[in-house]
């Protein structure tokens, strides 16, 4: 694997019964990176996430993530990166500094360290004052928070996120934003996947473009936008749009 | 909206337990058959007039204190939390839920077992007509009440007061059933007292004996108080429905939640709160985090788990007592401690939900996963045998074998630990919420309770027929016992760390 990426994906192939959820799936993702997946709904982004963060096994293909080969042995991987989830998997029963300390201590940190960096994230994210609520009392907007809190407590090469922005209010999703920005500018790479082109838009350096599993489009923000008049038009498309008949809906309306 | 709540519960029956849910049925209705063939001979009886209100109202406590007292049985086909999304007035909700409770395995046990009295020889055909729909409103009552108190114990569970009221009083319940039934076990001559007119009158005054005594009077052609008892239990029926309907419009107006906020108690800023207190003094360590999440959720966070302890410590005290002291206070320690810990440790996983996805995501280490939260369950076992051995040395005076007892307990308790932690791992589920899973789960706990219990019968029977002193024996006992428990949690660690993807997916329904 070359020095200069942080993942590899050569042929990775997921199915599901008679359904191929990821069909062949190829991605160089450099290091340092802000990598976007796009891809409508049902497009095996989530499959491929699963696959490439550790908890989903593929069926054929191979994964390299910070130069370690994800599958069979996943757990070296998973010391490598930190991962949020749409909806971020959280002992719920704990509070928001309980799980933090819970994950720091899971993955073998200093004490000292988890406590520091816990109140440094918990203030960032502007959760100090639920800080001692548990997880479970969360909005969902909260909980992603916590969510990312815990994925970056360890500070690991590769952040993964699934649909980050979705259910955050305009201030957090801005804040998550500058972290995002910052962490990269450490040396990180982020890769989240999104079917908001204006947050992909703006945020990434590279994107692919993924539907039925395979790979539509791959570049920069500019070569895969090429002609259309906006990554919104061009993401529709590559991936086929759908216009409503005339007349249909048309029970849609105020009374 | 009733008739698609119900609709709704079928279908989630039909799916959530497949061809079994027929099994289920059967069993019910042979059972209820079973049960109205007694009414039915009881009513025929000339002084059976009170067994047959104590039929009712044992029916009735069953309904209302058992899903209280063991989670599991709780009713959570259709969860009312899940319809507040939608435009359903809560008296709609109350309708559709009662009438699919009314649709259920239970319910048909209660309806065939109340209707015992249309059996009855020399009964008019009036009689066994009517008897039928008393019991639909005695199955109404039964269901009201249940669902209510499970609503009201919901709502407590929201907040840390409320969450003590409920264990205490489970607790208490929970004792006070095991109490009644040693005490009449023990001396049947006491059941006569259910004969006796006064228990009958006592009962009758009861909202499930009212229900009971519409159909003895009906029997005896006393129409007058039949309608007056028909009444009364109507009324103490609407009166369950309209407490159902109160605490579910109280939980939609935002009342009663718990405000789930803690204060702030850490010492210094390289102090953490989970591993804070008593647990400051051991080291740092993944085994020590997974042992101070699961103490916070068997004794701070999650009620159902504390309600677990709470019945494992005091039913294990009960059992050990009255069945292992005639053999000695060291036997009985040892029965104590391996009870209570079979009972806790069983499911050391179920109440982690989507903690054990985030545990599988992050790579977490399984085996110090496990180690800490075996360590708790043995822990409170392990106190839960001192307090039993110093309690029965009191009561008994044998101060002498309290040593020999207190490592006899301690490997009761190492021993079901280390079987509890294999079904764990073999058997999770959702302690939370009904999913698939439960069925496996329980013979395999039942198979483990029996594997534990019958081992420590077979080295007290081993050691007694030895003949070797109590303590060498203690000895040798604890460090077999600490040798199954190391061997279980590597096997059951190395087996969770393969199958962790399954078991997160088991213990995650909700």
């Amino acid at each position: 694997m070359s020095e200069s990426l942080a993942i590899r994906v050569e042929g990775l192939r997921k199915s599901f019964g008679d359904k191929t959820v990821t069909d062949g799936l190829d991605l160089e993702i450099p290091r340092g990176s802000f990598y976007g997946i796009a891809g409508p709904n049902g497009a095996g982004k989530t499959t491929a996430i699963r696959q490439i963060i550790g908890v989903l096994e593929p069926d054929a293909g191979s994964i390299e993530l910070d130069g370690v080969a994800v599958w069979p042995n996943p757990l070296e991987a998973k010391r490598r990166l930190g991962f949020v989830a749409d909806n971020p998997a959280l002992f719920e029963r704990l509070s928001g500094r309980e799980m933090l300390e819970y994950a720091g201590l899971l993955r073998g940190m200093d004490p000292a360290d988890i406590a520091q960096r816990a109140g440094e994230l918990l203030r960032i994210l502007g959760l100090e004052e639920a800080e001692n609520r548990m997880v479970a009392d969360y909005s969902l907007g909260m909980t992603k928070r916590i969510g990312l809190a815990v994925a970056l407590l360890h500070s690991p090469r590769v952040l993964i996120l699934d649909e980050p922005f979705g259910s955050l209010d305009p201030v957090n999703a801005q804040v998550m934003e500058e972290m995002l920005q910052r962490y990269r500018a450490g040396g990180g790479t982020v890769v989240f996947s999104s079917h908001v082109m204006d947050v992909v838009e703006r945020l990434c350096d590279r994107l692919v473009v993924i539907s039925a599993g395979r790979v539509h489009a791959e570049g920069t923000v500019d070569e895969v936008r090429g002609d259309a008049s906006s990554l919104q038009q061009a993401f529709v498309d590559l991936v086929g749009g759908r216009d409503l008949d005339e007349g249909e809906l048309s029970w849609l309306q105020s009374s | 909206m009733a008739a698609v709540l119900l609709r709704l519960r079928l279908a989630i029956q039909r799916h959530g337990r497949g061809s079994t849910v027929w099994v289920t049925w059967s069993i019910a209705a042979v059972l209820g058959l079973a049960g109205a063939g007694l009414v039915g001979f009881l009513e025929s009886l000339d002084n059976g007039d009170a067994l047959v209100l104590m039929v009712f109202f044992v029916l009735f406590i069953g309904w209302v204190v058992l899903p209280v007292t063991v989670p599991a049985l709780q009713d959570q086909t259709v969860d009312p939390q899940r319809l507040e999304m939608y435009p359903i007035t809560t008296v709609e909700k109350v309708s559709g839920l009662l009438l699919g409770g009314l649709v259920g395995p239970t319910a048909l046990f209660t309806f065939l077992v109340a209707s015992g009295g249309a059996l009855a020889p020399d009964e008019s055909v009036g009689v066994r007509v009517a008897v039928p729909l008393v019991s639909v409103i005695f199955v109404v009552m039964c269901v009201a009440a249940s669902r209510a108190l499970q609503a009201l114990t919901v709502r407590a569970g929201s907040s840390r007061r409320g969450r003590d009221v409920v264990l205490v009083l489970t607790g208490l319940i929970t004792i006070g059933l095991y109490l009644a039934v040693q005490y009449f076990s023990n001396n049947t001559s006491a059941l006569s007292a259910f004969e006796s007119s006064t228990t009958a009158t006592i009962l009758e005054w009861t909202p499930p004996g009212a229900a009971g005594q519409v159909n003895l009077d009906m029997r005896a052609l006393d129409w007058a108080d039949a309608i007056g008892g028909l009444a009364y239990a109507l009324a103490w029926t609407v009166a369950f429905v309209g407490a159902w309907v109160w605490v579910l419009s109280r939980r939609d107006k935002g009342g009663g939640g718990g405000t789930a906020r803690r204060r702030v108690s850490r010492t210094g800023d390289d102090a953490l709160s989970l591993t804070g207190g008593a647990w400051s003094v051991l080291a740092p360590s993944p085994a020590l985090a997974s042992a101070a999440q699961f103490a916070h959720a068997l004794f701070f966070r999650n009620a159902r788990a504390s309600q677990q302890v709470l019945i494992s410590v005091v039913f294990a005290g009960l059992l050990s007592h009255s069945t292992g002291m005639e053999h000695g206070i060291p036997f009985a320690a040892a029965l104590y401690g391996a009870f209570a810990t079979i009972s806790m440790g069983s499911g050391v996983l179920n109440y982690d939900g989507r903690g054990m996805e985030y545990l599988t995501v992050a790579g977490a280490p399984m085996r110090p996963v496990l180690v800490g939260k075996v360590a708790v369950v043995a822990g409170v076992g392990f106190v839960g045998v001192l307090v039993f051995v110093m309690s029965e040395a009191a009561l008994t005076g044998r101060w002498a074998d309290i040593a020999g007892a207190g490592i006899f307990g301690l490997a009761g308790v190492l021993w079901a630990a280390a079987v509890g932690a294999v079904i764990s791992v073999l058997a999770p589920f959702d302690s939370e919420h009904r999913g698939k899973g439960r069925g496996r789960a329980l013979i395999f706990i039942l198979g483990g309770l029996g594997v534990v219990l019958g081992v420590v019968a077979g080295v007290a029977t081993a050691v007694r027929a030895l003949d070797v002193p109590l303590l060498a024996a203690a000895v040798v006992v604890l460090a077999l016992a600490a040798v199954c428990l190391w061997l279980a949690l590597r096997v059951a660690a190395a087996r969770l760390q393969v199958t962790q993807l399954s078991v997160a997916e088991a213990v995650s329904v909700g």
